[in-house]
Order: C-alpha cells, then structure tokens, then sequence
C-alpha cells in the first residue's frame, strides 16, 4: 500500500467521512480519495480557491491553521500545515473528537507524503524548446523600403 | 457623581447635574430621559462591560455595551441590572442605531427582545472572557454569558439528521451518501473522469453519492515549488499548559471586528478595525466558498470559518439574507459558529 493511501485511509475510516484530498501549499492538487462522483477538476478547483481564501485570511491577521466550511449538512474541513493542505468531506453526524484525532495522525505524515508526491510528479514540457541550430541567413533590413541606399549592410555567412 | 452631556455639539445645553446615582437601573434612566429634552450620553459601567447610552429629544438614539451595538445593546444593558453611570467617554455619534421609542425598548421583556434582536441584529457574542489577573477570575468557573443566567430545561432536538451506520448498507432509501470504506476501490493512477453526468438541478450531486466506490489517486499535475522541510505542531497541538497565558491576554484584548455587506459586497453596517479590509475578505471568501459549494454540488449558504493561533475570521449568510464576518479572538468567536452550523 502507498504512503498516500495510508494518509488518506487515516481519516476514510472515520465514520461518516465522505472523502479526502490533499494539496501543497500553492493549491494544487495532489492526491485524493474521493467517491467517483467527484472529478479531479472540480477538486483541483477547489483546492485552488482554497489557497485563496487562505491567502485573504491571512491579508487580514489570520494565520490560517484550520477551515471550515458548511455545506447545509456537509462540511468541509481543511487543515493547513507547512507544506500544504489535508481536505476532509465529512457529513453533519460525523464524530468530531475522532475526526480531529485522525486528521492529527494524517497532519503529522502529510509534509513526508507531499515532498515525496512532488518529487514524483514528472516535468511537463513547459517552456522548454529543443535546442536546434538555426542556419537561417540573417534578414537585410529592408532600408531601401525607406530610401536609405548607403547604410552598411549585415554580413552575410 | 455626575452626569454630563456627551461630547459634541451640546456646549450650549443644560445637563442634568447628578441625577445618576452611584447604582441605577437603565430602565430607570431611560424613563428619566424620556421627558428631558436635548442630548444626553452617558458612560454605563457594570461588573462584566463598559458601554454608552445616548439620548436625543427623549429617545435612545444610540446604544453600546460589550461588543454589543443598537438595540442589541439596550436589551443587554436592560438586562444586567444595576450599573454605574459615568461622563460619556465617546463623541456623539455620528448617526443613530435606534429608531425604537422608548416605551418599546422598555415593554422588551427577555423573551420579547431576543425574539426581536435575533431578527434585525447580528448574533449576540459573550462578553469578554476573564484575565487571569483578575481576581475575580479565581472565581469564575466558566465565562458567564448574559443568556446562560436564563433557567429552563435544555431543548432536545433529535431527529434531525437521521443516522445510518455503515454496516447497513448504502441502499437504504434514508441513508446519506456516504462512501464506505469497506469495497473501496483504490488504486494509484491518473483520475478517470465520471461516466456519467452528475448534476442536475433537482438532485444534489452529493446526495447522489450511493456507490461504496472511491478511489485514491496521485494527481499528475505540474511541478510546483519544493515544499518546506519541516511542518509545525498540528492544529490544536500546543506546548505546555500556561505558555500561551501571555498571548492569549493579548489577543482577547483585541476587539471583535465585525462587518455586514450586502451580497454584491456593498457595506451596509461596520465595526472595529480594519473593517473596510475585513468586508473586502468576506465578499472574497463569501463568493469563492459558494463556488466550492457548488462544485461539490451544494448551491445556497456556504459559510466558512478560518481559525489560527487563537484567531478567527467567520464569514456567514446571515438571517435577513446578507453576509456578516466577524474577525477576532476564537473564544469571541466559538458563539457565533453553533449558530451558523461549524461547531
């Protein structure tokens, strides 16, 4: 079993708990346990508006560790540590002293699963162009267009 | 001791000369000023709060007690008793918070006035929680909060949320989607997208969550930035009993900043510091949690609660329908989050 899966199991067995994700401290998604229903881009969305909200929490004095948020009779939990985020959706009747206690275990291996998360993440092609040799002859500055006939011309090879 | 007018524009007015005895009720106070005319502002002092009351052409016009403002205020004062009154220590205000005569705010009996208070005010918050210097915190089991001296049984409420364990299974009609852990697909790969379309207007997309199905995957997203090495104490966690006494003073000195706007982000009442940023931050936090709700298939109230070493910004769809945020210690806060479902 993965290190992820033994994080997010933590708080899966909490009664009550619907699902689990996890973020780093930018707000991108890294891994989750969810039910189906629920897409990687709805919660690649979420966990960036999460890292706003933190961050106009924290414009106001707030040092965001922990985040609530209720959905009628869902909620959503959200601990903050270092190196990211743990997200938990929970239902109403969920037992909050055992929520609490698993999502302390979860916190305390949740900077080692995000380094080792990231360190897994391949690169993506971003920016970076093959480095090819350009053997195309240099453009005369077309001078003449503007009727300069005696400026020095560009070398050519 | 005696009274005087409040400070302003009352330089040419009479005041009243020693008419506050040293202990006086307000409502008594109250009927006093109703037949003089001019203003009047006093400083009310009691045990557990320091306020002002003010007084224009026999009216309250403006009322402060605690963290309480208006008429929340008034109940407040009118409740706790006798007080003392002292030369007001604030300027006039610069608008009224009452519209109420003085007949109705006196005829406000407990249970009339909450009833009324909890229609048109923010949600009462309890007064200031004890120094530990203070000697009469030896005392003090728990903060007294004004309606804990209320007697009566406790309401049960029970059938609210109809609980299903586990081992019954998801196919029961009145079981809450919940996603089992028992039969759970895991696996470590990219996400696959849902088969089929999960929202619809009628049905919450989370209500529909029926299958004992969920999936742990590694999202394969773009590199980000190395992620700092050490992590602190988990939320909760602290050191050693009393090494937060000196913090903890500080912070519940700091006054509760609270904000109304309207749902377009339109301030409609302030107060404390910093209230233009905080009504900023709540129509921010107010719009972007109810995109996260609707993402999670809940359209409607989404309120959020952000705390941190003993600090607390709640952002909450309020009663009469707009948003109110509340900034402050945690201990001030803790009141407000049973109200709006985070506690």
């Amino acid at each position: 079993m993965n290190t992820e899966l033994d994080v997010l199991r933590l708080v899966q067995d909490v009664d009550w708990v619907v699902g689990s994700f996890v973020a780093n401290r930018n707000g991108e998604l890294l891994a989750y346990q969810m039910p189906s229903e629920f897409g990687e881009a709805e919660l690649g969305r979420t966990t960036t508006r999460l890292a706003s909200i933190v961050r106009s929490a924290e414009l106001c004095g707030v040092d965001v560790e922990h985040c609530d948020f209720s959905f009628s009779r869902y909620q959503l939990v959200v601990n903050r540590c270092a190196a990211g985020m743990l997200c938990v959706l929970v239902e109403a009747p969920v037992s909050r002293p055992a929520l609490n206690m698993a999502t302390r275990l979860a916190l305390a291996e949740l900077p080692a699963l995000i380094s080792e998360l990231e360190a897994e993440r391949e690169p993506t092609a971003v920016a970076v162009l093959p480095q090819c040799e350009l053997n195309v002859a240099p453009l005369e500055w077309p001078l003449e267009h503007f009727g300069i006939t005696d400026a020095p011309r560009l070398p050519r090879n | 001791m005696t009274t005087r007018y409040a400070a302003g524009d009352l330089s040419e007015k009479q005041p009243l000369q020693a008419q506050a005895a040293p202990s006086r009720q307000v409502s008594d106070v109250i009927r006093q000023y109703t037949c003089a005319a001019g203003r009047h502002g006093f400083r009310v002092v009691t045990r557990h709060a320091r306020g002002h009351i003010f007084f224009e052409g026999g009216h309250v016009i403006h009322a402060e007690f605690g963290e309480d403002c208006g008429l929340r205020a008034v109940v407040e004062l009118l409740r706790c008793g006798s007080v003392v009154l002292q030369p007001a220590a604030l300027p006039w205000p610069n608008q009224p918070s009452l519209h109420l005569g003085p007949e109705l705010l006196l005829s406000m009996t407990e249970r009339d006035s909450s009833r009324v208070v909890r229609k048109v005010d923010l949600p009462v918050e309890p007064p200031p929680l004890p120094m530990p210097d203070e000697p009469s915190a030896m005392t003090l089991v728990a903060p007294v909060h004004p309606d804990a001296a209320r007697s009566g049984p406790r309401r049960a409420i029970s059938g609210v949320m109809p609980r299903v364990r586990s081992s019954e299974g998801p196919s029961s009609e009145s079981a809450p989607a919940r996603a089992a852990t028992p039969g759970m697909e895991v696996g470590v790969g990219r996400a696959q997208p849902p088969a089929s379309s999960r929202r619809t207007a009628s049905v919450p997309r989370i209500a529909t969550v029926r299958k004992p199905e969920s999936r742990a995957v590694v999202a394969s997203r773009t590199p980000a930035g190395s992620a700092p090495p050490s992590a602190p104490l988990p939320p909760g966690w602290s050191g050693p009993p009393g090494a937060e006494s000196a913090p903890r003073v500080a912070r519940l000195a700091q006054p509760t900043t609270m904000v109304r706007i309207t749902n377009r982000g339109e301030l409609l009442a302030a107060r404390g510091k910093n209230a233009e940023q905080i009504a900023e931050a709540a129509a921010f936090i107010h719009g972007l949690a109810n995109l996260i709700a609707a993402d999670f298939g809940r359209h409607g109230r989404a309120n959020v609660h952000l705390s941190g070493r003993g600090m607390s910004l709640l952002v909450a769809r309020s009663e009469v329908n707009d948003i109110a945020a509340a900034l402050g210690p945690t201990e001030r806060v803790a009141s407000l989050l049973g109200k709006v479902g985070l506690q």
